[in-house]
């Protein structure tokens, strides 16, 4: 019994500095795993020369559904438009992904199409997105239209800071792409609120 | 008493005649039609609105004959119709005024509007609407504030005359490029807020770390008194 009691405060020590020890590899741990993986396929091609011809019509194809075969992630897409604060609304069900309809349109020839949603909610759990982290270069990504269906490759995933996110996430110009944008990085529980915006770029297949 | 309230009548009177005599004097008479004025009879702030006006009215139609072939929805081409047409007819209008006075006007659109108007050239499609349609809403409420500041500071009548019939035109034209706008979906967005719940976070940031290196600490400090009692 005495000899328990002189050990006490050693080992009360060692659990002290466990405690601490695991929070910092955690926080440490968490830093060095924000995903930044592949290379994110440039959104900007050579002007064409002044004075060209105005571009042939684009079908107006609008996006129904999105499938992330390798997530096992199918949800149904709805347009949306940029909000208050510029930011790109999100569809009220966390499951229901929305799509920019100011942005490009799939089957457009050109520009980004943008598509968000929802990693979670506070009522209504994980969202459509929630798995979006886990994405890899190399997965597919399939947007079916009211004309058919198109097939994207994931090029890059990144995380970025909401406030300095790149306009040309947005390009309505140039190469066509995808992105896929939710939310990532810290919670703040005062704002409910994350800091960071994940995007995802895929490439036609 | 009497005397001093009339005193104080006749000095009301005066003021009123005094002043009246400037108010009449801050607006020159309009030029006769056909020639008749100088430009000595234009103040600062007339020039200064003609010029902006004019490369304003130069900016407008260019900008606004490449969105007739460029743009790529219906109504922007539309509003470029509406654009181009009410410029140049503000522009003969105003033309006729500076002749009337011997002004020169410019012949092009200032510098940022040729930056704007080669950024265009190189565009096309959705790219070109969505350059086109704020940078038309930005110009506009720059001239109708330019068309304001006339007719509020403005001394020729001819001048401040034609202020007054840009101005309204002007204002249609910022409706019409705004409703394009927003038919477009809006401006570009600036980020996605798209998580409330915070399941997502790492868990060092939901109070995790917090409780690790608190209560760590907590315990430290309770060995290290412990260690120091049984010292003493």
């Amino acid at each position: 019994m005495r000899r328990t009691y002189s050990r006490l405060p050693w080992l009360v020590l060692l659990a002290g500095l466990a405690m601490i020890a695991t929070g910092l590899v955690g926080w440490w741990g968490e830093a060095v795993a924000t995903p930044q993986r592949g290379a994110i396929p440039p959104a900007a091609l050579a002007a064409p020369a002044a004075g060209t011809a105005a571009p042939p019509e684009v079908p107006l194809e609008t996006p129904q559904e999105l499938r992330l075969p390798s997530l096992n992630i199918a949800a149904p897409v709805v347009p949306v438009d940029v909000g208050a604060g510029r930011a790109l609304s999100v569809p009220d069900d966390p499951h229901v992904l929305g799509w920019w309809r100011g942005g490009a349109r799939p089957g457009g020839g050109q520009g980004t199409v943008v598509i968000d949603g929802h990693v979670d909610s506070a009522r209504g759990g994980p969202g459509a997105l929630f798995g979006l982290r886990e994405l890899r270069p190399g997965d597919r990504v399939q947007l079916r239209t009211d004309h058919g269906t198109h097939d994207y490759l994931v090029r890059a995933l990144r995380s970025f800071r909401k406030i300095s996110l790149p306009p040309e996430v947005f390009s309505t110009e140039g190469q066509p792409r995808l992105v896929l944008i939710t939310c990532g990085g810290t919670f703040d529980q005062h704002t409910r609120e994350y800091t960071d915006n994940l995007v995802a770029y895929a490439v036609p297949a | 008493m009497k005397a001093a309230i009339t005193a104080g009548c006749l000095l009301g009177v005066a003021v009123l005649l005094v002043g009246g005599g400037v108010a009449a004097a801050q607006t020159t008479s309009p030029a006769p039609p056909g020639g008749g004025g100088t430009a000595a009879q234009l103040s600062e702030q007339d020039r200064a609105f003609m010029m902006e006006n004019a490369q304003t009215n130069l900016a407008e139609i260019s900008t606004g004959q490449l969105a007739i072939q460029r743009a790529s929805s219906p109504s922007t081409k539309q509003t470029a119709q509406t654009v181009v047409s009410d410029h140049q007819q503000a522009l003969a209008q105003l033309r006729d005024i500076a002749q009337r006075y011997s002004v020169t006007l410019p012949d092009s659109p200032n510098p940022t509007q040729q930056q704007l108007a080669r950024q265009l050239q190189s565009l096309t499609g959705l790219a070109f609407d969505r350059t086109l349609l704020p940078a038309w809403i930005g110009g506009h409420q720059q001239a109708i504030a330019q068309a304001q500041q006339e007719i509020a500071s403005g001394t020729n009548a001819d001048v401040q005359q034609y202020a007054r019939g840009f101005l309204p035109v002007a204002q249609k034209h910022l409706q019409m490029a705004q409703s394009d706008l927003q038919q477009l979906g809006g401006a570009a967005p600036g980020g996605v807020n798209a998580g409330t719940g915070g399941a997502a976070a790492p868990w060092a940031s939901r109070g995790l770390l917090g409780g690790l290196l608190g209560g760590g600490s907590l315990l430290v400090a309770a060995a290290l008194l412990l260690l120091r009692r049984r010292r003493a």
